[in-house]
């Protein structure tokens, strides 16, 4: 129940994906002006399936954890797949919130800890509000991604 | 008298299994027993709506309300027809930017300063857009301390009409040298605003003496109950301006085509006011000046020498003010962001504020994206200093951060 475990302190240290791609076919970016958290996301999706994601996460140890996760699950998977699940992301982690029942979902489980400090949802589900509209998108939205 | 911590209620609770350890006051205090006794009688035994009924429930609220207002302008030695009520700072400077900004010129300059607070600086923008005004930023120097040469440089140029400024910083805890505003100001016949919202709880205010032309706080950050703060404007000035509000309760005369206003201060106050909120206001002014302001500030003097020696002691603490004026600290950690800092904090008991405080301009000046803030009051002990560091340090080593 610990919010800092030793999982996600290991994620957000060393968070998977990380990086730009030099050659997306998409680009977004997601960010809370009130802390200044910051992600971007570069995606190459081919034949509607994403065959490689990475992330630039300027953000606390939570939104990195976060955009690391997410970035492994979607790997491989088709769009119309990913899209819903990262949609419906932000209600089950406010579930989560509501009730106090044993998670078996392995993303949400890290941030059970959550529970202790409802104020820090958005920084869990930032990095998922801008992947679906990167998705969606059919160019990059930056042209020039500034490097990291 | 007894020990002020003991008559704050709120002070005394657990926190995720801790007693609370509140640094926090730049964004909020907490009211003493005596505040919240004062806010009760207003709102049972002399309940009734002020300036508006002949019953007794009326009239003893018209006077209490009236009182408060009194209260409160020997607070900060200003007459009481210059006191508006007001629902809090920022209510209070979206008025002074209105009112002012309807007797301003197209091409007219505003000087802000990077220091300023949203509810500052949103005002301005506002009017500035609406009325063509132009907004210049002062900058600060590395100590967080308004350039006086910058100052002057504008009012030389010209078409500087008001200059809007913070007594002291939200962020930097750095008191502003505001008589030498004021002088720069009065040579270029520029008018001088304060947001004194930080400053209440721990300067006095004589607005007279400071030689402003307008000042404004709010209570809850004065000890004093949310919703309730206060609008001063020098005489000459607001006597000019016209109601930013208009309602029952700032008339003099209503017809169907039109209507007077009545004098200030209560033509600013249209509609039934938080007439316990400020009998609270006022009950936290004269609980400040109970426990003296001497008193108040040797203490905070010693809690911010205690508090600045120890976090600089840490090579991974960066502080963005090293010298501020009263004991508030923003600070940012090697590699670790302030949301963390504050979570891991509060599981400790320990209340503090992350993010940009409102100020997203000052720290995107510093280049800082996030700060923590420590800010203490006179109720803090130096033994809560301690805990605050012994509770770093174990976050540090818990993140692995070097110290």
């Amino acid at each position: 129940m610990k919010l800092y475990s030793a999982s996600l302190l290991r994620e957000s240290k060393k968070p998977s994906c990380a990086g730009l791609l030099s050659n997306p076919t998409h680009a977004g970016v997601s960010s809370n002006p009130l802390c200044g958290d910051r992600i971007q996301w570069t995606l190459r999706i081919v034949d509607d399936k994403i065959v490689d994601a990475r992330h630039h996460t300027r953000g606390c140890a939570l939104c990195i954890a976060s955009a690391s996760l997410l970035a492994q699950r979607i790997l491989g998977k088709r769009t119309y797949r990913v899209v819903p699940w990262v949609e419906s992301f932000p209600e089950s982690v406010s579930k989560m919130l509501e009730n106090q029942e044993d998670i078996s979902d392995d993303v949400l489980s890290i941030f059970v800890g959550l529970r202790h400090a409802p104020s820090r949802k958005r920084c869990v589900t930032l990095p998922w509000e801008g992947l679906s509209e990167t998705i969606r998108g059919s160019k990059p939205k930056c042209k020039a991604i500034p490097k990291p | 008298m007894n020990d002020p911590r003991h008559q704050i209620p709120a002070l005394h609770q657990r926190v995720h299994d801790h007693d609370l350890i509140y640094f926090d006051h730049a964004a909020t205090t907490h009211m003493p027993q005596s505040v919240l006794n004062s806010m009760i009688e207003a709102m049972t035994v002399q309940h009734g709506n002020v300036r508006r009924g002949v019953h007794q429930g009326a009239t003893l609220s018209t006077q209490l309300y009236e009182q408060s207002r009194a209260k409160i302008a020997r607070f900060i030695g200003a007459k009481n027809s210059e006191v508006v009520c007001t629902s809090g700072t920022t209510q209070g400077l979206n008025m002074v930017a209105h009112c002012a900004g309807e007797g301003l010129q197209s091409g007219d300059t505003v000087l802000l300063s990077v220091l300023a607070h949203h509810a500052h600086l949103l005002p301005w923008q506002a009017v500035a857009s609406r009325r063509g005004l132009s907004l210049q930023c002062v900058p600060i120097d590395p100590k967080g301390m308004l350039s006086l040469s910058h100052i002057e440089s504008y009012l030389k140029k010209g078409g500087v009409k008001i200059i809007a400024l913070p007594f002291i910083s939200n962020v930097l805890g750095v008191e502003q040298p505001i008589r030498e505003v004021v002088s720069l100001a009065k040579t270029y016949g520029a008018k001088v605003v304060i947001d004194a919202a930080q400053a209440a709880a721990h300067r006095p205010i004589d607005v007279h003496e400071m030689g402003v032309d307008a000042l404004v706080f709010g209570s809850h950050k004065m000890f004093g109950p949310t919703g309730a703060g206060v609008m001063w404007v020098k005489e000459d000035w607001l006597s000019c301006w016209a109601p930013f509000v208009v309602g029952g309760g700032s008339v003099e005369t209503v017809s169907f085509e039109q209507s007077t206003f009545l004098e200030p201060p209560y033509r600013f106050e249209s509609g039934t006011p938080n007439v316990a909120g400020m009998v609270g206001m006022a009950a936290a002014a004269d609980w400040i000046l109970s426990i003296g302001w001497e008193k108040i500030q040797a203490k905070e003097r010693k809690l911010r020498d205690k508090m600045r020696s120890a976090l600089m002691k840490r090579e991974c603490i960066t502080l963005m003010a090293c010298e501020p004026d009263i004991p508030l600290f923003s600070f940012v950690v090697d590699n670790v962001h302030a949301h963390d800092v504050g979570t891991m904090l509060d599981f400790c008991g320990i209340a503090v504020r992350t993010g940009q405080h409102c100020a997203a301009p000052l720290h995107e000046f510093w280049g800082f994206a996030a700060t923590t803030r420590a800010s203490l009051s006179f109720l803090n002990t130096f033994g809560e200093c301690d805990t605050f560091m012994e509770a770093l340090d174990s976050i540090f080593k818990q993140l692995g951060v070097s110290q």
